[in-house]
């Protein structure tokens, strides 16, 4: 053997692949070649030392950031498939979908006018009931569940629910702020199976009403984010929306048959709670430093609402959008005892990595850092509003059965309520599609 | 492929991000760790591996369940990779002059990090820190040889599959790869005692 053809050799050697004659060859010039050989040894210790280079771990952030980035691609084939359907097959599917939506106005119809309607005032609250959640109550399983309390706490829902003594503090705080009748307000924290036979007049008493788990699952909220989300803070994240493949690029492997037709139409509508996509908010923290924080916070809404973001009204984040319970953070409220200034805003999830990028081509990495990203499990929190909603309609109905002349003193609670839990659960549900960005703007 | 993968494919294919993370998650850390060799930096290396699993959810729909899914993820994330340095290399030939001062500093702020101190187990590291500088020299197809077969420690007959060529190619590219790396570095040693000498 040549020392040119060993040395072409060595790394099947090395790698094991001869076959016995070969390696006796090869064996044999090691033995009389001292350069070769020692070529060989150095190969080999080149090879181990490559082979000692340990993994490394995966970036704090970047299942979270993948997983909106996901999304994202997910709402922009989704939109191109139904130009797609809309274009190539707008007849057949059109119609289809048509069809479903006027069943559902016929059902609801239905609906509202089976309801034993006597008077007036009975008939404004019935419709409203049938508006706010028909279809959602008939696929609503009616199971034993704790429901949530937080949401008639209306001194700020930012501090409800972080312990059950705050939220008995909030509780009596509503009860003695005068509604008339307080039995009125005391209902829900009980379960639904004790609501469905509790009468306007029933035994509620304010200890029972208090419902002592209420702390226990707004951390459990928050657990089960940990587990996706246990994130470092002030760790500095690239976020750079790639362009590099074209649109239309998923949709071609993708069979355009009818299954996934129907598909795309449950995502895009209100399926309930059954569909993933209801199971996730996406939230991201941004720190901001700035020499005049309250400039700088006017300057960045312009900048982002040019961007397509909503810029959301902070006493809308404060008393509709369970914003604190899904983030379960402090910070934000910190951030703002120091002097800086928070900025809420609502990203569709599409639009997210760009303005991302944008922002960090126009603040130097020393000024904007993201604290973190993260997709919180809410599907928890959506089913609790669900069944608290569906308590509130019952002892309406309960109460209007009960007395028909029933007074608007006793029904106006019940419905400010209402209205509050719906409220919240549209944000909740559309929190999948959208990236809640909390920015602080702290003074440099 | 087993049942459970075919009904989790079959979700991807219709946009289920949830079974895509149930998929592809454990392949995460392992792509994240082609990139870093790769490209060399964290942050791009993070970039990077999340556009493989953005292309890999693009593309679902062309792969074959026959084939290995193992085999599919690395093949997009090779190619992810090796786009990613064709188009740095453009770039840099359009600003040529700024590149050349740049690397300059780069090559003595390198030397100054590898002055060699007494400690051994510094050195041990810092002889894998000097092997990692000198895989992200290396030419991109050798470099991708290094990665896959020794810090991957993928067989021949894989590297094949991954990228389409035949097995005995693979072979003396290996070997070319592995002499390669030795070369650069024993150059950059060479180097480094000079500067330290200085």
């Amino acid at each position: 053997m040549e020392c040119s053809n060993f040395r072409d050799l060595i790394s099947l050697y090395i790698d094991g692949m001869f076959d016995k004659q070969q390696e006796e060859e090869f064996r044999a010039h090691m033995d009389i070649c001292d350069e070769c050989r020692y070529e060989m040894y150095e190969m080999m210790e080149l090879v181990k030392l490559c082979n000692s280079i340990p993994e490394e771990d995966l970036p704090d952030d970047f299942k979270q950031e993948l997983r909106i980035k996901l999304l994202a691609e997910k709402e922009k084939h989704k939109k191109s498939k139904w130009i797609n359907i809309l274009g190539n097959r707008s007849m057949k599917y059109a119609s289809g979908i048509a069809a479903a939506v006027m069943l559902i106005f016929a059902m609801r119809g239905l609906f509202i006018h089976q309801m034993p309607l006597g008077n007036t005032n009975r008939s404004e609250i019935s419709v409203q009931f049938a508006k706010g959640s028909a279809t959602e109550r008939a696929n609503s399983p009616q199971q034993e569940s704790d429901p949530q309390t937080d949401f008639h706490d209306e001194s700020g829902s930012a501090v409800s629910g972080s312990s059950s003594q705050d939220s008995q503090e909030s509780l009596k705080t509503q009860t003695d702020a005068g509604t008339a009748e307080p039995e009125v307000a005391k209902v829900h924290g009980r379960k639904f199976s004790d609501n469905v036979s509790l009468k306007l007049s029933g035994a509620g008493t304010a200890e029972e009403a208090t419902d002592n788990k209420t702390g226990g699952n707004q951390e459990r909220y928050i657990n089960k984010e940990g587990t996706r989300g246990s994130v470092a803070q002030e760790q500095t994240i690239m976020l750079e929306f790639s362009e590099s493949m074209p649109d239309g690029a998923f949709a071609s492997g993708v069979p355009e048959d009818e299954e996934s037709a129907v598909t795309v139409r449950q995502d895009q509508g209100n399926s309930g709670m059954d569909d993933h996509s209801y199971k996730f908010c996406n939230v991201s923290e941004i720190t901001i430093k700035a020499s005049n924080p309250s400039t700088e916070a006017e300057r960045i809404k312009l900048y982002l609402v040019a961007r397509g973001a909503e810029i959301l009204d902070p006493a809308v984040v404060e008393n509709e959008i369970p914003l604190n319970e899904i983030t379960g953070n402090t910070n934000i409220r910190q951030n703002k005892a120091r002097g800086g200034v928070i900025i809420f805003v609502r990203i569709p999830v599409s639009l997210y990595p760009r303005v991302i990028a944008a922002m960090r081509s126009s603040f130097s990495p020393s000024v904007l850092t993201v604290s973190r990203v993260y997709s919180v499990d809410v599907s928890q929190m959506a089913k609790e509003l669900e069944n608290s909603l569906l308590n509130i309609e019952v002892q309406m109905l309960n109460a209007l059965k009960a007395n028909e002349n029933v007074s608007s003193e006793i029904l106006n609670p019940m419905k400010e309520l209402k209205d509050k839990a719906s409220r919240r659960l549209k944000w909740i549900k559309e929190g999948a599609n959208n990236v809640f960005v909390v920015i602080s703007i702290t003074r440099s | 492929m087993n049942d459970q993968e075919k009904a989790l494919i079959s979700k991807v294919k219709r946009g289920d991000v949830d079974a895509f993370e149930q998929l592809f998650e454990g392949y995460y850390k392992k792509v994240y760790n082609i990139a870093l060799r790769m490209i060399g930096n964290h942050d791009d290396a993070c970039e990077l591996a999340q556009e493989v699993f953005i292309r890999i959810y693009r593309s679902i729909g062309g792969f074959k369940e026959e084939s290995q899914l193992s085999t599919w993820i690395y093949r997009i994330a090779t190619n992810v990779c090796l786009d990613e340095l064709r188009r740095r290399k453009n770039r840099k030939i359009v600003s040529m002059d700024e590149d050349i001062k740049l690397e300059d500093n780069q090559l003595k702020r390198q030397l100054e990090d590898h002055k060699p101190t007494p400690d051994i187990i510094a050195e041990r590291n810092e002889t894998r820190e000097a092997i990692k500088e000198a895989i992200l020299q290396l030419p991109e197809h050798h470099r991708t040889m290094i990665i896959m077969r020794d810090i991957q420690g993928l067989s021949y007959d894989d590297i094949a599959k991954i990228l389409q060529t035949p097995e005995g190619t693979v072979k003396s590219r290996i070997n070319r790869a592995r002499q390669a790396l030795k070369k650069l570095l024993v150059n950059n040693k060479e180097l480094s005692s000079r500067e330290y000498v200085k």
